[in-house]
């Protein structure tokens, strides 16, 4: 056994937090036994009386620190002592507050991932600093310039980072859901792109059919613009590639720019695992010509990387049974009733309507219209047929996404609801994490109060809707689809479905008003 | 990334934190503040980058890690007072000191300057205050910025060269600080507000010839009396030694008691150091700067160091100093303090920030300690909240946290220590100081805070680059 005294002058602690840490010292493995006191005569009886005593003592004061010590080596004196400092300086860290990325980067060295979500005018200076910090940028912000956005990218590429955003809704990644984003299985399709609400709907869809995504990787809305030429989208496919997890790859975006789509081809076609593409009302010759798949629609694209991952046919599964009788439902419409209106929280979802219904020949007006000749004047005032995505800044400036905060949608609702030329609504609820808790709840009260207030006028309101979500989502999917079925809502699959069912009571409408 | 668990910092809105933590996953909510941006030149844009994120970081990291050991070990000792040119490095008869950074005659306020004035007068260097304000004009009588000289000035900061000093000694390094006195019932009195009259002479005469000897001899007899662990039971009891030194001052006094009772001095001695003990408010004050110096005089020359080893103003200008960059001055205009009045004051009589007091700030005390200091926030009209928040604000700009000055309120975490200049720049938030508003007459208006400026940092950065060649 060796004994030892360690003196620290002047170093003054309270007596009992240093009993109790000499407690803790005591326990330490090599250590026999430990005390620790301020030099006072007390405290110098009690370290002699335990055996602990040696002459270093001697010349201290009770401003003075020993930290007395009996273990089985000299070696394991010495590790007490450092023990002790690390009991010492131990913090309860229950008072943690951090102003800047760097120095909550510095306490929490693991943080990989910065969410961003500052106004864009802050926003690119910190997505920077988290860059710098060696941390993957999530930037839920817009707003920020693209000379920014193009910085910003190029300085992520240089680290190896990913750099989302600006403007990024969601991304799921390793089997974490960031942003307003959808929990599903895990398995083995990956996806990119920049559509929230397209990724969201494709997840979902894989999730229900028994399918899994290995990660969900979002870029951006500008990330395929000519000035940014679609970085993150290349970086997201090739780590999609080298990702074990991953087999099939679904890229799902707005239109590219053609520079940037040129860029993407060529990382494609050296993508060793295969790549299906959705360029929502984009041009697809480009893909045609160099022989890459595409696909039209958001069920189309669930369904190609399904069949890809699997080597089998896939069908979707019917959770929702919606055979109706349209003709019933036409006939309670009042003369006046003819138009369908939309008011959707995601916008891919509002595009993919438009691109059906252009498909089959119909006008569809909207805010976000992917025709000009079909941009509302006022983005208040729906005109004909008209699908509205309320989650565009128009509504909601200076609030918090609609997704998060329905009121927007619950004002809009009402406007169209009391339009007598109102038919059909068509409502989209988004489930996952960060999302409105109750999206159900709150649309189904204001449903079948508008309902009633119709019936009473005369006419007949038909709510349709889809749920954008997974039964893991924190919602409960069956709960909210109950809800809505409650307030007599017709709840479809997807969204392409609902296009069919809103055009089919659409047709029946006015064939009805010709005879 | 997708490797990798994922580890969340939120910038924003918490609910996306909140739905990471639903998940069971890591986040950590920045309490963001848009705060103020400051607009960087390029070259401290590219200077930031290369200090904080290149190789070359590694180097300043090491450097500061050195600092900062320096910091946790310091063991300063009270150990006399004698007159500044009997234990002063450098000063002599002929020169006087002020505060803060190095000024011209013809730039300094007049509260200074006439502080100057008097500090002449009461040398006898001149027989009226014409002459000797000829004489400091001409530079016949060097008037020099005490930090240069180990001292401290606080306010006006003037000390002349047979004013009797305060002498700290750390013990860790052998370097020295100094300060003079707080004077009795003139409390600022000469050194402090450059105020001079007939009982000030009186006084600090009376101090030169019969305290100082009584008070060295007393301390000298018991080995000095160490001051580290004065300032950990301080800060556990309130103090933030700046703006109160209320317990510290007290435990002070308590060993002082037995110490002057055992002395070897005359008791007319020990009566007139008893009363200037007991009839000086914050006697203990001086004390806590003069220990600040002797630390920060060990770290003045650590090459490739960022920290801030001087925080200074007088009057017109307030400028820092950085350890690697030795002792240049980096300047910008002086801040003006806010707070509470004691009385109403027109806002145009009060000085700007003036004194070297803010020493103790950049060794982790004062606007750093506020979290420690529940009194000094109510005297600000603020709560201790607003302290917790304000501690927890400059560790952002600051190395470690201080192994001496432990805080209650946060679990005993240690005070926000080691001013990194790169931090500031990065960061944008500006040093805290606390301090007290003088009147341009030299009178105490009150108790306030002020910041930083930032220019300060960014002039620093600068020179840093150039002399690093970066």
């Amino acid at each position: 056994m060796v004994i030892k005294n360690y003196i620290e002058k002047n170093r003054y602690y309270d007596s009992v937090f240093l009993m109790k840490i000499a407690r803790r010292l005591a326990e330490t493995d090599g250590v026999d036994n430990a005390s620790i006191g301020m030099g006072t005569p007390l405290n110098k009886d009690t370290i002699s009386d335990l055996g602990l005593w040696t002459n270093e003592a001697e010349s201290t004061g009770p401003n003075d620190l020993i930290i007395a010590v009996r273990a089985e080596t000299e070696a394991d004196c010495e590790k007490a002592k450092e023990k002790f400092e690390e009991l010492i300086s131990e913090k309860s860290d229950t008072s943690s507050s951090f102003r800047s990325i760097s120095g909550a980067k510095a306490a929490v060295p693991e943080a990989n991932m910065a969410v961003i979500s500052v106004a864009g005018e802050y926003a690119a200076k910190e997505a920077k600093r988290a860059l710098l910090n060696g941390m993957n940028v999530f930037m839920f912000s817009d707003n920020v310039s693209i000379e920014d956005e193009v910085e910003l990218k190029k300085l992520a590429l240089s680290k190896g980072l990913f750099m989302m955003g600006p403007g990024c809704g969601l991304s799921f990644i390793n089997g974490t859901a960031i942003g307003l984003c959808s929990m599903v299985h895990r398995g083995n399709i990956g996806l990119a792109g920049a559509s929230g609400s397209g990724i969201q709907e494709v997840m979902v869809l894989v999730h229900r059919n028994g399918f899994g995504i290995s990660h969900a990787i979002g870029t951006g809305g500008r990330d395929m613009s000519d000035e940014v030429g679609g970085i993150t989208m290349a970086m997201s496919i090739k780590a999609l590639e080298k990702d074990e997890n991953t087999k099939v790859i679904a890229l799902i975006s707005k239109p590219p720019a053609e520079s940037a789509l040129l860029k993407i081809i060529d990382v494609i076609k050296k993508c060793s695992k295969p790549v299906v593409v959705q360029f929502i009302n984009g041009n697809n010759k480009l893909l045609e010509e160099n022989g890459i798949m595409y696909s039209e629609s958001f069920d189309e694209t669930a369904v190609k990387v399904m069949e890809l991952s699997s080597g089998k046919k896939v069908t979707l599964k019917k959770v929702f049974n919606n055979d109706f009788d349209v003709k019933a439902e036409v006939k309670k419409y009042a003369p006046s009733q003819k138009y369908f209106r939309a008011i959707l929280c995601g916008g891919s979802l509002a595009d993919e309507t438009q691109l059906l219904w252009s498909k089959s020949g119909r006008e569809l007006y909207s805010n976000v219209a992917i025709k000009p000749e079909f941009m509302l004047e006022n983005p208040f005032e729906s005109y004909k047929h008209t699908v509205i995505d309320i989650g565009d800044e128009t509504f909601t400036k200076g609030r918090a996404h609609v997704a998060i905060d329905p009121t927007a949608r619950v004002n809009r609702f009402i406007k169209e609801a009391r339009d007598p030329e109102t038919a059909v609504i068509y409502l989209d609820f988004l489930l996952g994490y960060a999302l409105h808790p109750d999206p159900a709840s709150v649309m189904s009260e204001v449903i079948t109060g508008e309902k009633k207030r119709a019936q009473e006028e005369g006419r007949h309101l038909t709510v349709i809707a889809t749920i954008c979500g997974s039964d893991m989502d924190p919602q409960d999917f069956e709960k909210q689809a109950q809800i809505l079925k409650d307030a007599g809502v017709i709840i479809a699959d997807t969204n392409k479905e609902i296009a069919e069912i809103a055009l089919d009571l659409i047709e029946e409408t006015e064939r009805e008003k010709l005879c | 990334m997708l490797k990798d668990e994922i580890n969340v910092i939120n910038v924003g809105t918490d609910v996306f934190a909140d739905a990471i933590k639903q998940q069971g996953g890591n986040a950590v909510q920045l309490n963001w503040k848009p705060g103020k941006t400051f607009p960087l030149s390029e070259r401290a844009k590219t200077l930031l980058e290369k200090t904080v994120y290149s190789d070359f970081s590694k180097k300043i990291d090491e450097a500061n890690k050195k600092v900062i050991e320096i910091f946790d070990n310091t063991d300063p000792y009270w150990i006399g007072m004698k007159p500044a040119k009997e234990c002063v490095p450098g000063v002599e008869d002929g020169m006087i000191m002020h505060s803060g950074p190095d000024i011209a005659w013809e730039d300094m306020c007049e509260t200074q300057k006439q502080g100057g004035i008097n500090g002449v007068m009461f040398e006898g260097y001149a027989k009226d205050e014409d002459e000797a304000r000829k004489l400091l004009e001409s530079g016949k009588i060097r008037f020099v910025s005490s930090n240069d000289y180990h001292l401290v000035g606080p306010g006006s900061g003037i000390t002349t060269p047979s004013m009797a000093v305060n002498i700290v000694e750390d013990k860790n390094t052998g370097f020295k600080g100094f300060c003079p006195p707080f004077e009795g019932p003139n409390r600022g009195g000469l050194a402090g507000w450059g105020i001079f009259n007939e009982s000030i002479r009186e006084h600090l005469n009376m101090v030169h010839d019969i305290i100082a000897p009584a008070m060295t001899n007393v301390l000298e007899s018991n080995g000095g009396m160490a001051m580290r662990k004065i300032f950990t039971r301080g800060v556990e009891m309130g103090d933030e030694l700046h703006s109160r030194q209320d317990a510290t001052g007290i435990i002070a006094t308590n060993e002082l008691m037995k110490m002057l009772f055992d002395a070897d001095i005359t008791d007319d001695e020990r009566k007139k150091c008893v009363d200037l003990l007991y009839g000086t408010v914050r006697f203990f004050h001086p004390l806590g700067m003069a220990s600040a110096m002797s630390l920060l005089e060990a770290v003045r020359h650590v090459d490739y160091s960022t920290v801030v080893t001087a925080m200074v103003g007088n009057g017109v200008n307030y400028a820092i100093k950085v350890s690697g960059l030795g002792t240049e001055w980096f300047n910008a205009p002086s801040p003006m303090l806010t707070g509470e009045y004691v009385a109403a004051v027109n806002s145009d009589e009060v000085l700007p920030w003036i004194g070297d007091s803010c020493i103790l700030e950049s060794t982790g005390l004062g606007g750093f300690a506020a979290a420690a200091a529940p009194a000094v926030m109510r005297s600000l009209d603020k709560t201790l909240n607003d302290g917790i928040e304000q501690t927890l604000e400059m560790a952002e700009i600051t190395i470690t946290e201080n192994k001496n000055y432990l805080i209650p309120a946060l679990n005993y975490r240690g005070t926000p220590t080691g001013i990194d200049i790169r931090k500031v720049i990065e960061t944008g938030i500006e040093p805290v100081i606390h301090g007290g508003m003088i009147s341009k007459t030299g009178k105490r208006l009150g108790a306030g805070t002020a910041r930083v400026p930032f220019e300060c940092f960014e002039k620093a950065l600068i020179a840093y680059g150039d002399k690093y060649g970066l």
